[in-house]
This record gives C-alpha cells, structure tokens and sequence, in this order.
C-alpha cells in the first residue's frame, strides 16, 4: 500500500479547488457566456363557452372548437375542440364517478420556416377548486409529430396539469395533440373556467424566441 | 447522536480519509480528471458544436417532482449510490480499471455542458451539489480503480506486498467498502442539498 504523501494529498485538494474556482471565475467575468434566454411574445386570449345542461340529456355531443394562432416567423395555432358533455359520470377503474365531465382535445402546430423548434408546453391551469383536469396518459391518446413528451402532469394536484415536450432533431414543423377530461364536483350550480396555454419556444435562425397562445374556456349555469 | 454514534463515526470516517489518502496519487489523478473535465467541456460549449444558437437555459428535471421531501431525498440518494457510484463507476472498474476513470470523464463531460447551460444564480445554486456528489464519484473512481488493478496487476495496487491475485482483491474489497462509507456519507449530503435545490427551482 502507498504511503500517505502530503504533497499528493495536497495536489488533491488543489485539483478540485483550482477547476471549480475557474469556473465560477469564467461565469462572474462573463468569459464563459450565460445560455440565452427567450424573448416572449403573448398572444391575445380567446375566450369560449357553453351553457352547462342540467338534467337532461345525461350525454350530449358539443363538438365546437375554438382557435388561437401567432403568425409571424413562426406560425402556430392552438386548437380546442370540445367534443362532448356527460351528466353524472358513472366513474372508470379505480375512480368513483358521479361527477360531470367534459372531454377537450387540444391540438397544437407549429411550423418555423428559418431556424428550428426547441420545444412545447401545453398547459391546462387556473382550475377552480370544484373542477380538475386529467389529461389522459396513453399513447393511444397524445399524439406528437417530431416531439418527444418530456413531463406530464396527467392528474392535476397543484391548480394545474400540463405536458412538455421537447423537439427531435432540430425540426422545422411539429404537434401535439393531447385529450384532457375536465371534471366538476358542483351540483350545477357553478361556472368554471379555465386557461389552456401553448407555450412555443424555438430559433428563428438569429434569436431564441417563445410564443405564448392562450384559450379561455368556460362551462357556465343556465 | 450517542457519545458512542459519535465515536463509531469518527474511526469509520478515520479508517476512510486515512485509506483514501493512502491513494492520495489516485484521488489527485481522479479529481484532475472529473474537475477539469467539467471545466473543459464547459468551455468547448463555447463552440457551436450541437447548435448553431448557443444554447438556451435548461435544467432537466430528472427526479420525480411529486415525492414528499424526505422521500426525494432518499430517492436521490438510493439511486445515486447504486447506480450512479457503484455500478456505474466502482463495478466497472472492477471488470477493468480504466472504465472507472472513463465513465467519471464522461459524467464530468455530461455535467460540463449541462452547467454551461444554466444562468448564472442557477449554475451558483446547484454548484454545491455538484462538487460534493462528484467529490463522491471520485472516491468511488478511486474504489473502483483499486479494485481493479487488485486482480489484474497485484504489484501496481499493492507495490511493495508479494501478494496474490485472491489476496489483493480481498484487500481490496476491504478498502473499497472504507472508501464507500465516505462516499455514502457525502451522497447523503448531496441528496438533502439537491432536493432542496430541486424544491427551490421548481417552487413545489
């Protein structure tokens, strides 16, 4: 066995404080340049809503949609389309039903016709306390085009649900297509809204940009 | 902690510090390696190597976000321990020395990029994560480099002992399990730091 040297012992501990100290000293002086960070842009909100049935029909078909879109060097559009409204929900493995549900698909694309797509947040939030949000976990049900999911928040616990996904190979087109089941605990008697939000972010060729494209949907009493 | 806990502790960390500074040409050799790795390649970043942009920030989240915090914590260190210290780094040293230091140059590399890609406060919060669990890595580099000079070349890892193959890796053994007690103690202490940055980036 060698024998303990107190100049490689040293030597040691010089070989981690000389690297991390440059570090940090390249970072503050700016020798090493920070990552940039994206300019954003938000587009307008556009609101939707429908009137909540209060007896019967227990099942019926909505099938509206409403779109918001950005078109500038990129053009994306996010897409809800409400497809239908069940009364007192018989409930589903491993969930008690009796509440009332409404099936949304969510539906974004984006295409950049300089630079590439970094990434995309979908992002279902400002869920009141009488509603949740799940957005379905199967890959039967999200579809994605030159994405690969990242993160989903499938169960919402925390006032929102959402899914990242980040872009494959630098493309110029992508999509996202999620179905998310919003559910109200309420005897009828309430209006629920909520934000759903796409969050774009990608190159343009010379800036790091991201778009914002927000939808504001609405259940509301008769 | 007991007066005994307490002096249980100090003689497994002695024999520890004591057997790592028994490789105190090794651990050098390791730290040179893994700091100056993440050095370099923070600085070959600086190239356009993968993206024509230079880079945006972004902080992987690689832990499940929605663990209770004691649980985080044990979950960092479960998974730090056996599979990013011990099979990884010390286990394949085992089947042949080099890979020990391979894999660390490679974590040093991964975590290089993934640094230059923060800003600034963030690279300054996870900064202390980052040199005690790698300070863990190159401990267990250490173990696994012992461990596999031990049966390959027994005069290499024990110089001046005539001793043969089965006798070295027993020895080795020995002092990879003294090393592993700091190795873990530091990944301990890495975990609770990490959750905690975890928490505060994500604001769970």
């Amino acid at each position: 066995m060698e024998k303990p040297n107190k100049k490689w012992a040293s030597l040691g501990l010089l070989s981690i404080i000389i690297p991390i100290t440059l570090l940090v000293t390249f970072r503050l002086t700016g020798l090493q340049p920070e990552p940039q960070t994206p300019v954003t842009v938000t587009v307008k909100e556009v609101s939707w809503n429908v009137t909540r049935p209060t007896i019967y029909p227990k099942y019926f078909i909505i099938d509206e949609q409403v779109e918001n879109s950005y078109v500038d060097d990129i053009s994306a559009d996010l897409t809800a389309r409400v497809v239908d409204y069940r009364e007192n929900v018989p409930g589903y493995w491993l969930w008690e039903g009796g509440y009332d549900e409404i099936d949304v698909r969510i539906v974004l694309t984006a295409n950049v016709s300089e630079g590439f797509i970094h990434s995309v947040v979908i992002k279902l939030s400002e869920i009141d306390a009488q509603a949740d949000v799940i957005i379905i976990d199967d890959e039967d049900w999200i579809q994605v085009q030159n994405l690969k999911i990242d993160m989903l928040d499938d169960f919402s616990q925390q006032n929102e649900a959402w899914v990242k996904a980040a872009s494959i190979n630098q493309p110029k087109d992508v999509g996202l297509h999620i179905t998310a089941f919003w559910t109200f605990f309420d005897l009828n008697n309430m209006d629920h809204w909520i934000t759903a939000t796409a969050e774009v972010t990608y190159f343009n060729g010379s800036t790091w940009k991201s778009v914002v494209i927000p939808l504001r949907l609405g259940v509301l009493v008769s | 902690m007991s007066q005994s806990g307490a002096l249980v502790l100090r003689i497994l960390l002695g024999d520890s510090v004591g057997k790592l500074l028994d490789r105190s040409v090794v651990w050098a050799v390791m730290n040179l390696l893994f700091f100056g790795g993440i050095l370099s390649s923070g600085f070959l970043t600086r190239f356009p190597l993968m993206e024509s942009s230079g880079g945006l920030e972004e902080f992987p989240a690689i832990f499940p976000l929605d663990l209770e915090w004691p649980l985080l914590v044990g979950y960092i260190f479960v998974l730090n321990l056996f599979a990013s210290a011990f099979l990884m780094v010390t286990l394949s040293g085992l089947v042949f020395f080099v890979l020990s230091s391979s894999f660390l140059v490679l974590r040093a590399c991964i975590w290089g990029v993934s640094l230059s890609r923060l800003s600034t406060p963030m690279f300054l919060m996870v900064l202390p994560t980052i040199v005690i669990e790698g300070e863990a890595y190159v401990i267990a580099a250490v173990a696994g480099t012992v461990l596999g000079l031990s049966w390959l070349k027994p005069s290499w890892a024990y110089g001046g002992k005539a001793v043969s193959r089965g006798q070295a890796l027993r020895l080795a053994v020995k002092e990879c399990a003294s090393l592993y007690v700091l190795v873990a103690m530091m990944l301990i202490v890495a975990a609770v730091i990490e959750a905690l940055t975890i928490q505060q980036v994500y604001s769970i």
